[in-house]
């Protein structure tokens, strides 16, 4: 049976090695467009930092070494924008984990019309971030503005209050919008994790006569805790665009640079001093800031992906 | 016994209260939105939280044609269906040969792909800007395209290789038993299987996408190419000096209504076991 014979062969060769033309043909595409467009951006900004140029003549970059960095550790606006980004993210963070682990354990607790709070919290999560921080924008509006209105309604009458427009309250206001927005998701994530531990872990802790909280800080929280520190990580990546766009949108890093931030100090440097090289050397710090941070999840992240994948 | 029984109940009163109250914070900023569109410019002064006393709808029809949204909306389809069409083909066959395939510099390739999750494309508008003025196409859908393209792979592989991950190795064996060659197992083997994973994939992308700001304003400049948010934007930053509310904010429901929709038809599988897949530890 000479059929039988190749067929066998063929299953010999899906252990071996694939075909290299097979792997190209597969992987090429995305990786050349991958490497190009993401790899070779990451590289170039990493060479940009020790060059002085004003980013139009190709030819006229002026090699300085770390003169950038120099500039950088004297510049008051740098250090400004990266404590109002750390501000920023770290109450984002707080405020929105905190809630959504609140609403979480407890929609996990199968509580009625829990199918439509989802649905509810959730959907801010698709809306763009231009459409929220323009409905922000006037939910702040000193004289027509919601939050004054309500403000108002329930007896604190302290006037058409600019929050966007005063240094004290314009960094808070800016962060609401992005808590508005994420919680809903953080709700989404952990109320999955919580309901995938086992039944009898709960049941044992109130055998035990644990009270709700006991259960919550005993049982569930350690848990969950690697589902929380994955979504936290990925909020602290994803946010530098985002912050750019209700930073650029709502204050403008305004008033008195009380909302700078190092993405949108970073499209200042460039595009209105015209100094790419400092730009880059700013890019750069923030890279490194969080590089330590991002090889400890990445190492989790890869473990997750590579598993169960034996056999093959 | 009673007291206690009493207790919980009106726990679940309070619980039910925290419940409606934390919905209302959700909805009321976007009913209000939607009411507002259809608001005549002095009444966002007279009456901002009441229902419109008279619905203009006039306020889309001179968004769309004067305010240049059926343009900036026409855009976004555009770039939103070739990005999320190229993505997603792409990342499937690159996840196909990282899963799937046996070579050399396997886990290396998925490697690079999953670090990208660590790269904030914010921190890299300044290279991108010059590596598209050197290839000279900066301000062009040539330049946007890739770009978009380009950021959305180590999510999308992410999502993606874990679903091939789990497909049976003897559905593969058997179709090359049966003579299949490799793009007949990607194709009758392996998309159909993937298909949860490609569905949840292509919906995060569709709003990815849709909803792209900051390369697109620091990449494109031309008003005529500019999609939804960078139009939504522009109109934003003119109210500083018009104050037409009512337009503006008939462009923001245009913008949000194709979210919107898509939202209520895939709800189910968004707030559900699916997406677990994609972010768990």
């Amino acid at each position: 049976m000479p059929n039988r014979k190749k067929s066998q062969k063929r299953k010999i060769r899906v252990r071996v090695n694939s075909p290299v033309r097979v792997v190209v043909f597969f992987l090429a595409p995305a990786l050349l467009i991958y490497i190009g467009f993401v790899i070779y951006p990451v590289l170039t900004v990493f060479r940009l930092c020790f060059f002085r140029w004003h980013g139009v003549t190709r030819g006229t970059e002026e090699f300085i070494g770390f003169e950038n960095f120099v500039k950088l550790a004297h510049d008051p606006v740098f250090w400004r924008s990266l404590t109002n980004n750390i501000i920023l993210l770290v109450f984002v963070i707080v405020i929105s984990v905190s809630v959504a682990l609140f609403f979480a354990f407890h929609l996990a607790r199968k509580i009625r019309g829990s199918r439509f709070y989802r649905a509810t919290w959730l959907f801010p999560n698709m809306l763009g971030d231009v459409i929220v921080a323009t409905i922000w924008l006037f939910i702040y509006h000193p004289t027509i503005g919601m939050l004054n209105y309500f403000l108002k309604l329930i007896g604190i009458d302290i006037g058409a209050t600019p929050w966007l427009g005063q240094s004290s309250t314009a960094l808070y206001a800016v962060s609401m919008p992005m808590i508005w927005k994420f919680t809903g998701l953080y709700i989404i994530l952990f109320l999955a994790a919580i309901q995938e531990i086992p039944q009898s872990y709960l049941d044992a802790a109130r055998i035990d006569g644990a009270s709700t909280w006991q259960e919550f800080s005993h049982v569930v929280l350690p848990l969950i805790r690697p589902t929380i520190a994955v979504a936290v990580v990925f909020l602290m990546w994803n946010s530098f665009s985002v912050i750019f766009t209700y930073v650029k949108l709502l204050t403008e890093g305004g008033p008195h640079r009380s909302t700078e931030v190092l993405p949108t100090y970073i499209y200042q440097v460039g595009f209105e001093y015209h100094e790419f090289g400092y730009g880059a050397a700013i890019s750069v710090t923030a890279f490194i800031l969080i590089f330590a941070l991002a090889a400890v999840v990445l190492r989790m992240l890869m473990a997750r992906v590579v598993r169960g994948e034996k056999g093959f | 016994m009673f007291l206690q029984r009493f207790k919980d109940s009106a726990f679940f009163v309070i619980l039910q209260i925290v419940c409606l109250a934390y919905s209302l914070f959700v909805l009321i900023p976007v009913l209000w939105s939607f009411m507002s569109s259809f608001r005549s410019s002095i009444e966002f002064f007279t009456n901002p939280f009441g229902l419109p006393s008279v619905w203009k709808y006039q306020n889309f029809i001179y968004a769309w044609k004067q305010g240049n949204v059926g343009v900036y909306f026409r855009n976004s389809v555009f770039i939103t269906t070739v990005c999320v069409t190229i993505i997603i083909l792409l990342s499937a066959m690159a996840s196909f040969a990282v899963s799937r395939l046996k070579f050399r510099g396997r886990i290396t390739a998925l490697f690079l792909f999953i670090s990208g999750l660590f790269v904030p494309a914010a921190l890299l508008i300044l290279p991108l800007f010059l590596m598209l003025q050197d290839l000279h196409i900066l301000g062009t859908y040539a330049g946007l395209i890739p770009v978009y393209v380009a950021y959305s792979f180590p999510f999308t592989v992410f999502v993606l290789v874990p679903f091939f991950n789990v497909i049976p190795q003897d559905l593969e064996e058997a179709a090359f038993l049966d003579g299949a060659s490799y793009h007949q197992i990607f194709w009758k083997v392996m998309i159909p299987l993937a298909k949860p994973g490609l569905i949840v994939a292509t919906i995060f992308n569709i709003f990815g996408i849709w909803n792209e700001f900051v390369l697109g304003y620091v990449l494109i400049s031309k008003k005529s190419l500019k999609t939804l948010p960078l139009g939504l934007a522009d109109i934003l930053m003119k109210q500083h000096y018009t104050a037409d509310y009512g337009k503006l904010f008939a462009a923001i429901v245009i913008a949000l209504a194709p979210v919107a929709i898509i939202y209520i038809i895939f709800q189910r599988k968004l707030t559900g076991r699916l997406l677990e897949g994609a972010i768990k530890e």
